[in-house]
């Protein structure tokens, strides 16, 4: 049998939305790279002498690391530390093109619906189970397995079954053709947890976290700091070079620069703009600004008036200042969006419908046409201060229009359950990017969506997504979400407002930093002096 | 024996207050946590993320009581509490009781060490503010004991940790050293918070203390010890102190309430893992087996303490029995 070795160059993620309104939720930038290499401005030296082991990492977050197994995550922060303890099946590379990570390389069958993997040998977990193709499956089933109520089950849906012929050997039955599942394998649904101790734990192994990565679990204070320290059994020891990490939850963006300046921290990241210039010039801090596929928009429940009239959704679009939204909320560090995806290969350049660029002519135009120009349109926004400072922006442009705009603002903490509730007609939003362009577009748009708020029903969107998800070659599936774009710009109910960079800031004494396109730091790259 | 009478009566009659306070602050939490916060499901199947079917939420709604009569779940809740069994977090892989046990400690370090600064600075403001009443010394203690009790905590925090981590840097900005692990290290980490918790209190004491020691000193047996020729300090602080001590300790008592408040916003800043962490942390994860058990922990200790402080008043100071009986 001929296996293929890095030939799916399907950038997949299963990226985490921002928790937006959410406030004080982690989920903040993401970074995407590689998206347009002009614009990847670095302002600080990652390449250091040479490779060194040794040196303490301290990572500073607006972290809240509730459990240690991928399984039961329901926080983006949370996969920071999963990529150094946890190997999947595959991994992405910083362009979020699937790689091998514990299988060297798989296959699929001729009709799709069989997918093979060929493990590594003499790999172990932290506690020195041996990771073979039983470990494997018993990790698969046990998030498929309804009696788990793993969040994650529903990334798996498509599998039928899962076999091990051999201790090498894992082969997966699909139902249908399903190209999302590969990339799933490389996030929290295939991380692989050591089987012993999933039954040694049971219910409290989110507290213990054993898997077969470069980083093992040596000190865990719920709620505050979690020190992880090399595992010198790793199957790919030279991916380790630090003696530990210790990842630090700081809530506030003050105190996290605070410590990168006092040296109580090594890196932090997710820096807001207007943070930025209080690390310029800081002794022994560098900072790297990267562009990202974290997409803000603002979008309506398009069932209730007056936003069921397509033309006042087409006069608020073209009244959005998307550029003005930019250079004040971003200080310039973002970039216009036109579609909901902002990196990977999903992204089409060459977008020919709609682009709604500010423009108050055409937005008058559309609004003469409604059917009642002068009626009161609310725009909800959060309390959050990112959020707010969006709808502010948004709001000059759309008065220029003549529009009878109005300004109603949510607490933080109610926004999105109220905006579930159908209580906020009009809203802004973000979501991150993930690297298969699936796991974004049908939660959000298919008419079954999970996250689909605004209850958007368009069948032919619904089709077409149906359709380019059984496709495994992303250069024939992506085609078809140009259309699927097209259609969500026609229909003018997510206007896409920017994509904004990441900024991380670190101490110079850090090498290895490399921005990956879903935002997560994989500390296993960096090494110190 | 009528005295002693008295004393019981009272202390019972505060004791059931307590306990009809604390029931109804348990109903209150439990529904307006489960009205006013989004679904927890929704978190625990991955937040905004999660591509969960609807059996799957109806499912762990279920299994979480959640589809049950609000009276039934807080029956079920309650009754559970009674036995000592707080629940399971929706969250994390741990109990609710093991959550909280990790962070009291940690609060209750930092509140008492907050509170042991106060007490000592603010009563030595007062009275020196009350013995030099109308001077220099009195316009000073006054002026910085209003700025102390103004700055909000989330400012001071930043600034102590600007001045004492960055300027001069003596401390860490931030950070926690489990007590019985170090216990030096404990206590180097926890100066900044405390300093930063106990501030407000400071000057809210100093005031009180003045105020109440004045109001002492303007009484006739004090100008009558002090013409029976005994020295200033025994009348100031012997005959004077003695008699404001038990509305100082209810002051100190009541006062603790807004402490536990201000835990809460000190622990954010310096990234100390207490009860005021988890609660925001829990807020905003919707983990309301966490939520209620807090709320209901806060509600039982500081109307315990109330009642203690009450209690030991009447015990120091006859006169507050009279009027709060």
């Amino acid at each position: 049998m001929k296996y293929e070795t890095q030939s799916f160059s399907l950038p997949i993620t299963r990226r985490g939305l921002l928790l937006l309104g959410g406030g004080v939720a982690a989920g903040g930038l993401l970074a995407g790279c590689g998206v347009s290499p002009s614009r990847t401005g670095t302002t600080g030296s990652t390449n250091g002498g040479k490779k060194r082991v040794g040196g303490d990492l301290k990572y500073a977050g607006n972290f809240d690391l509730r459990t240690l197994d991928p399984a039961f995550s329901a926080a983006y922060s949370e996969r920071f530390v999963y990529y150094a303890m946890y190997n999947g099946l595959v991994t992405y590379d910083k362009d979020l093109k699937v790689v091998p990570d514990l299988a060297s390389e798989w296959k699929y069958s001729n009709d799709d619906t069989t997918l093979t993997f060929k493990l590594r040998p003499n790999v172990v977990f932290h506690d020195d189970t041996p990771c073979d193709a039983q470990a494997v499956k018993f990790n698969l089933d046990r998030v498929r397995d309804p009696a788990t109520k793993s969040g994650q089950a529903g990334h798996l849906v498509a599998i039928k079954s899962v076999e091990a012929p051999d201790a090498l050997t894992v082969v997966i039955q699909l139902d249908r053709p399903w190209r999302p599942l590969l990339a799933s394998l490389g996030e929290r649904p295939g991380f692989i947890s050591s089987p012993t101790a999933i039954k040694k734990y049971g219910e409290d192994y989110g507290a213990h976290g054993v898997g077969t990565g470069p980083y093992k679990v040596a000190e865990f204070q719920q709620g505050s700091y979690i020190v992880l320290e090399r595992f010198d059994k790793n199957w790919n020891a030279r991916s380790a070079y630090l003696n530990s990490i210790r990842f630090d939850g700081v809530p506030e963006a003050s105190s996290q620069i605070t410590r990168l300046r006092t040296g109580e921290a090594t890196i932090i990241d997710q820096l807001d703009p207007s943070l930025i210039p209080t690390i310029a010039g800081a002794q022994g801090v560098t900072s790297m600004t990267n562009p990202t596929g974290v997409w803000y928009f603002s979008t309506v429940s398009y069932l209730s008036a007056p936003f069921d009239d397509v033309n006042i959704r087409k006069a608020i679009a073209y009244g959005i200042n998307k550029d003005a939204v930019i250079k004040t909320v971003y200080q310039g560090k973002a970039r216009p969006a036109n579609t909901p995806i902002g990196v990977g290969w999903a992204v089409d350049k060459n977008f020919a419908g709609p682009d709604y660029d500010f423009d108050v002519k055409k937005a008058k135009d559309f609004l003469e046409k409604a059917a009642d120009p002068g009626v009161e349109i609310p725009l909800g926004t959060s309390s959050q201060s990112r959020n707010s400072a969006v709808a502010q922006a948004m709001l000059d442009g759309l008065k220029k229009t003549g529009m009878n705009v109005t300004l109603q603002t949510t607490p933080a903490a109610d926004y999105n359950s109220q905006i579930k509730a159908g209580r906020i007609p009009w809203w802004i939003s973000s979501w991150s990017p993930r690297a298969d362009p699936d796991g974004l577009l049908r939660i959000v748009f298919h008419s079954e969506g999970a996250q689909n708020s605004n209850h958007y029903n368009n069948p032919k969107v619904d089709e077409l997504l149906d359709q380019a998800a059984a496709i495994n070659d992303h250069k024939e599936a992506a085609p078809l979400y140009g259309e699927v774009y097209s259609l969500l710009a026609e229909d003018a109910v997510s206007l896409s407002v920017a994509w904004p960079d990441n900024t991380i800031a670190f101490r110079t004494d850090l090498h290895g930093v490399e921005q990956y396109g879903d935002g997560i730091i994989r500390f296993k790259d960096m090494w110190m002096d | 024996m009528e005295v002693q009478a008295e004393m019981i009566t009272f202390t019972l009659r505060r004791l059931l207050s307590t306990v009809v306070v604390v029931f109804l602050v348990s109903v209150i939490t439990f529904y307006v946590t489960r009205v006013v916060l989004p679904d927890p499901v929704s978190t625990i199947l991955g937040g905004q993320e999660s591509g969960a079917s609807a059996e799957q939420i109806a499912q762990i709604r279920q299994s979480l009581f959640l589809d049950r009569p609000f009276p039934v779940q807080y029956w079920l809740w309650i009754t559970g509490v009674l036995t000592g069994n707080l629940g399971r977090s929706y969250l994390r892989p741990q109990d609710v009781s093991e959550m909280i046990g990790a962070a009291l400690p940690v609060t209750f370090e930092l509140t008492l060490l907050a509170l042991l600064i106060a007490v000592f600075f603010g009563v030595a403001l007062g009275m020196v503010g009350a013995a030099r009443h109308n001077r220099p010394a009195d316009t000073i203690t006054s002026g910085a004991s209003v700025l102390m009790l103004s700055v909000p905590n989330f400012f001071l925090g930043v600034l102590l940790v600007y001045l004492f981590a960055m300027i001069v840097p003596l401390f860490p900005s931030g950070g926690y050293v489990p007590f019985f692990q170090n216990p030096v290290q404990n206590l180097y980490y926890m100066v900044l918070p405390a300093v930063t918790l106990a501030m407000g209190y400071i000057g809210n004491l100093a005031r009180f203390t003045r105020s109440i020691l004045l109001r002492v000193y303007s009484e006739e047996y004090i100008t009558r010890a002090t013409a029976s020729g005994l020295s200033r300090r025994t009348v100031l602080f012997g005959y004077g102190l003695h008699s404001a001590a038990g509305s100082i300790l209810v002051a100190v008592g009541l006062n603790l309430a807004s402490l536990v408040g201000g835990a809460v916003v000190t622990e954010a800043i310096f990234s100390v893992p207490g009860v005021g962490t988890l609660l925001a942390n829990s807020i905003l994860g919707s983990d309301l087996p966490v939520i209620s058990a807090l709320v209901l922990l806060v509600t039982v200790g500081v109307t315990l303490i109330t009642w203690v402080v009450d209690v030991l008043g009447g015990i120091i100071d006859p006169r507050l029995r009279a009027v709060k009986a």
